[in-house]
């Protein structure tokens, strides 16, 4: 037995191997979530620029024109501030959305109450240099040129640049300026589009189980309608898109980027999991409790829905809840269905054009600014978020349901 | 018959967690003997087998304190590798194992893995002998390079007995080898252990006091975990000590 | 209108049901009913409103029909079908006032009088069919609460239909996805000669803009495409298969309990990342972390796009495919063989690799199969890592391209239905589908077969 001590390396290199491996893919998922979770925090503050609103008494609020009343203020602070170009540079060091939000100040609250210092939207340029995520060489620093820069370096002196909540990244739709785009029309979008697949495909996948483990003869035709489902979840989902594009868009001339569409298009897809994880399911009832139903003279259909189905619930909920939680995060099929215009407005119905959650990112990544880089890793997390809320729900529906039985 | 020591269990006890499962066992074993160990289901017999080549190794709940001996060696010694003992103490099971290979790669496997055999001829006759040596080459020696298991339930236990011979063990441990097996089969089996005791020492766990009646040198009798009598078998079953022994033999419990 | 139409049949129904039960509860006072009340109520409730929707649909799609045909003859002069189908929107915008724009021509303010006129005495008269129907059926229906009608078995006999249209609906999926992708492939392959486009090398797919340049000005020789989704998934195959198998091995052999309850799942949710994450993961640091792995070893010669940085993305997202996978295969093996091969003194890695691994064979490879088959149907990570120009090449460190990213490409944007180009993703969808189809069905056979070994 002189290989002994090899073979007992070798055991050792081997078994070494496995916990490596083990070690590297945990490695990747940290790094990748990290990476996420680093770049995208910084999203939800923004850098805002205080002002001191200084409303003469006797003006009406009904003729004051906001533009000009906001530019006039913010001159005021920069007394110096003489030449057109020298006020162009100020001007944009705020976002174009500043303007809307002293708008709304100037609806929302009384003359007297008005003056003092008020906080308005920063421009992306001057917020990623805040940030730190562009950095300073000179005096410059990304987009801001040296005449922009003496002005920021004036406001951060006097403490008139600070990050606070950014209001836009949940309660905005998207926007070409990335301070302003916000992803709440994505998620509506995703919510509607999630809500139409579940309200399609969870019925029809569970009277599908229903009927092929409990009611159909074990013959070629449900063999193949078997086979068929099994390959079904096997098919990458851009076809699916396709199916989407040339049935839901071509044949019945649906409203292109409607969640609508991409709900259908996300059922058609979900429908093998839900059918799959159902017949398991239904399967894994005692067959026990149906002949006691029968026996007390109950009809098939009556036990079926009064037994087997309720004790099935469980395993089919989870199940479902997967399968619609994989569809949240598909974005190739939305792709192909339009969903991936540029959509400013929240959709009000399933039916107007939107964007949903993945594609938005998709959208934003593609994006050259760097501003956009930040907002797509806040995106993913509000995603990830999500999909473990999803998950979550799924193993506590699980625990809860399965105590009555 | 020369009676040498060749394992020697001195105050063995066995946990599964916190339930005890053997209780101070300490027993004897002969060299080129068969020694039976009996009792009712459930009464340790099989655990105190897996003692004996530290397969309770594998069960992470398995404690054991006391001490096996075998050649005047502690197996459960820090510095004892459980590879090795393997190597020397053999194991058939109570249901027939053998590889989803051929006939030839089941028995040759153990030399190849130990570096017996030093070349393809050794390795060839190795697994000759050993096949000779379990009664089973005969039947084999022209589907050398078939599946082994393809092979009849009592030619498969008949495999798994010569894979366990082509390593050169020096004990064998045998796993109620007959009870999933027919009469014949298990005829031909009792036959080899006959046979084998020439050359090797052999511990059987059974369930048929027939059978250790008929095969075995010596019978420990074994109840809830706790050695009950030794001894001779002839001496055991026609003049029992204990009651235990007794009723067991007679049929009374188990 | 019709939505009140609609709404109003509905109602009638709820209210058809609540009628008819409580007919038949105050029946079940005095006899023994064959079915239950609740059952009547159902029946009677469908009774009434299946015909009478049909009615509605179908009253509703021929009109609609009809009076595009009606109007079509307005604009009988203009020889484009497409322009006559724009017109026609027009007027049915411009009437239910969806838009305000008027075309200039002659026929147009005549067809809008025509269609509104249409329309509005259409719906009158469908409105008042469609009630009368439904209340027709509902005094019907009221007559078929008696004790012996038996409405369960009625129910129930519909509830069945329901469940095998259910079923249906699996088949009615495969054969839509394969019709529509087949269809569209054929229109392609008769523009396109099928063997330059299985075997052609050169991939640059444009379509002739005017009528008088050649209409081969492109090209649609597939090989650099299926080269490029092989060459990719391969990479992805490479990383992941290692480190997948590997982890699967040492979770079910040598990982102690509660090391292997704690990391299975989390290795699981690699699985769980939306594809879409992924692929911006590839562009914000893998990419730059080859890039200057790349620049220490040979400055520029790795591009940005290189098949490497999506592959090895890819290779990651799969990982859990492979140990999940194999960890199934590898346990289905009975647990005797391993003690077989454990109580001869072989070590745990020595049993792994002479009998675990041999007996799970099939399974093992049925899993690289599947894994396999994922990776070249994946979508967003190239669409985002990897390039758009076809190459051919085998050089991991070039950009390559994908057949998912094609059809991407080719179909969103700019969209004229009917060329060459757009037809050609169809074509590239159609082998896709095929290919997994056939990857999977070789695995599925191949798990088969050796779950037979041990039966």
């Amino acid at each position: 037995m002189n290989n002994l001590s090899q073979r007992n390396q070798a055991e050792r290199r081997f078994k070494t191997y496995g916990f490596l491996a083990v070690l590297v893919a945990i490695t990747f998922l940290f790094v990748l979530l990290f990476n996420i979770f680093s770049t995208g925090i910084s999203a939800f503050k923004a850098s805002y620029i205080g002002v001191n609103i200084n409303l003469p008494a006797q003006s009406e609020r009904s003729d004051i024109n906001p533009r000009k009343e906001f530019k006039r203020q913010v001159y005021e602070m920069f007394p110096q501030v003489k030449t057109r170009s020298d006020k162009r540079n100020l001007m944009s060091l705020f976002s174009k959305g500043a303007i809307y939000e002293f708008e709304e100040l100037l609806e929302n609250s009384n003359k007297e109450d008005i003056n003092g210092y008020h906080w308005f939207l920063a421009h992306a340029d001057v917020d990623m240099y805040i940030k730190g995520t562009v950095e300073r060489q000179g005096n410059e620093a990304g987009r801001i040129n040296p005449s922009r820069m003496q002005y920021v370096d004036v406001l951060v002196e006097q403490n008139l640049i600070k990050l606070q909540a950014n209001q836009y990244l949940l309660h905005s739709a998207d926007s070409r300026e990335p301070e302003l785009a916000g992803i709440k029309g994505a998620i509506i979008g995703s919510f509607y589009a999630i809500l139409i697949a579940f309200i399609v495909s969870f019925p029809l996948g569970v009277l599908s189980a229903l009927y092929m483990e409990k009611i159909a003869l074990k013959n070629k035709f449900s063999n193949t309608i078997e086979t068929n489902i099994n390959n079904l979840a096997a098919v990458p989902s851009i076809v699916f898109g396709l199916l989407g594009l040339a049935i839901f868009l071509n044949f019945f001339s649906l409203p292109r980027s409607a969640p609508l569409v991409g709900g259908l298009t996300l059922a058609v897809m979900t429908l093998p999991t839900i059918v799959i994880a159902a017949r398991s399911a239904i399967k894994s009832v005692p067959p026990s409790i149906e002949e006691a139903s029968i026996g007390l003279g109950a009809s098939r259909i009556q036990t079926l829905l009064n037994f087997t189905l309720p004790l099935a619930m469980p395993g089919i909920m989870t199940g479902t809840i997967i399968g619609i939680a994989r569809a949240l995060g598909e974005t190739a099929p939305l792709l192909m269905i339009g969903m991936v215009a540029f959509v400013v407005d929240v959709p009000g119905t399933p039916l107007d054009p939107s964007t949903a959650l993945p594609v938005q990112i998709f959208l934003w990544a593609d994006s050259p600014e760097r501003a956009f880089v930040e907002r797509t890793s806040a995106a993913i997390m509000v995603l990830l978020i999500f999909l473990v809320l999803l998950n979550l729900l799924a193993i506590y529906l699980r625990n809860k349901l399965e105590k009555k039985w | 018959m020369t009676e040498k020591l060749k394992i020697s269990i001195k105050n063995l006890n066995v946990f599964y967690a916190n339930k005890q499962a053997l209780y101070d066992i300490n027993l004897n074993i002969m060299e080129r003997e068969v020694t039976s160990l009996i009792g009712p289901s459930g009464c340790g017999k099989s655990t105190l087998l897996k003692c004996l080549n530290r397969m309770n190794d594998l069960i992470d709940i398995c404690s054991i304190n006391g001490q096996i001996m075998i050649d005047g060696t502690n197996i459960n010694d820090s510095d004892q590798d459980p590879v090795l003992l393997r190597s020397k103490v053999g194991m058939v099971f109570q249901k027939p194992n053998p590889f989803p290979k051929s006939i030839y790669d089941n028995v040759a496997y153990g030399p190849k893995l130990h570096g017996i055999a030093q070349s393809k001829d050794e390795l060839d006759s190795i697994v000759i002998k050993s096949l000779s040596r379990a009664g089973l080459y005969e039947e084999v020696k022209n589907r050398l390079f078939e599946p082994g298991t393809g092979l009849s339930g009592g030619q498969q236990q008949r495999l798994c007995i010569a894979r366990a011979l082509a390593v050169g063990p020096e004990i064998i441990l045998m796993d109620e080898p007959c009870s999933a097996l027919d009469p014949i089969a298990t005829a031909k089996i009792e036959e080899l252990i006959e046979e084998l005791k020439t050359k090797y020492t052999i511990v059987i766990v059974t369930h048929s006091m027939q059978q250790a009646a008929r095969v075995s040198d010596r019978t420990a009798y074994m109840h809830m975990g706790e050695l009950i009598e030794s001894g001779f078998t002839k001496n055991i079953f026609s003049n029992p000590q204990h009651q235990k022994t007794q009723d067991y033999i007679t049929g009374r419990i188990g | 209108m019709t939505t009140i139409t609609y709404l109003a049949i509905f109602a009638l129904a709820v209210y058809s049901f609540i009628i008819n039960k409580s007919r038949a509860v105050s029946l079940a006072k005095f006899s023994n009913l064959h079915s239950q009340p609740y059952y009547h109520g159902i029946y009677s409730a469908v009774f009434m409103f299946l015909p009478a929707i049909t009615l509605l649909i179908l009253w509703t799609s021929i009109q609609n029909i009809l009076t595009n045909l009606t109007i079509q003859d307005y604009f009988g002069d203009i020889n484009d079908p497409g322009l006559v189908k724009f017109y026609i929107n027009s007027v049915i915008d411009y009437s239910s006032g969806v838009s305000t724009r008027v075309i200039e021509h002659s026929g147009f303010l005549p067809a809008v009088e025509r269609y509104s006129s249409l329309t509005y005495t259409n719906s009158i008269l469908k409105i008042i069919v469609a009630i009368g129907l439904s209340v027709t059926l509902l005094r019907l229906s009221m007559k078929t609460v008696t004790v012996e009608f038996k409405a369960r078995e009625y129910v129930e006999r519909l509830f069945v239909m329901l469940m095998k249209l259910s079923s249906i609906m699996a088949i009615v999926v495969t054969v839509g996805i394969v019709l529509s992708l087949l269809f569209e492939t054929l229109r392609f392959f008769s523009m396109i000669n099928i063997f330059d486009f299985l075997f052609g090398l050169q991939w640059s797919p444009q379509t002739a803009i005017r009528a008088d340049q050649v209409a081969s000005s492109g090209s649609f020789g597939a090989i650099p495409v299926f080269v490029g989704t092989i060459l990719i998934s391969l990479i992805a195959m490479l990383v992941a298969v290692p480190i997948g198998l590997y982890s699967a091995i040492y979770l079910s052999q040598y990982a102690p309990y509660k090391v292997r309850t704690f990391a299975k799942p989390i290795i699981e949710i690699l699985a769980g990342i939306p594809t879409v994450v992924y692929g911006f993961f590839a562009v914000i640091t893998v990419a730059p972390f080859f890039r200057d792995l790349g620049d220490k070893i040979a400055p520029g010669a790795l591009s940005g796009e290189s098949a490497i940085i999506a592959g090895t993305v890819m290779g990651i997202m799969i990982i859990p495919f492979i140990t999940s996978l194999t960890d199934d295969a590898m346990n289905a093996v009975p647990s005797s063989l391993k003690e077989g091969s454990l109580a001869m003194g072989a070590t745990v890695s020595e049993t792994t690799k002479q009998v675990i691994i041999p007996a799970s064979f099939h399974g093992i490879v049925a899993s690289f199969l599947l894994a396999f088959s994922r990776a070249i149907g994946e979508t967003m990570i190239v669409v985002m890592a990897a390039g758009f120009a076809a190459n051919l090449t085998l050089n991991p460190f070039e950009s390559v391209t994908t057949v998912t990213v094609q059809i991407v490409g080719l179909l969103t944007g700019d969209q004229e239905f009917d060329s060459a180009k757009t037809l050609s993703a169809f074509a590239l969808a159609f082998v896709l589908f095929f290919l997994t189809l056939i990857l999977n069905v070789i695995a599925l056979n191949m798990v088969k077969k050796y779950r037979e070994l041990y039966e």
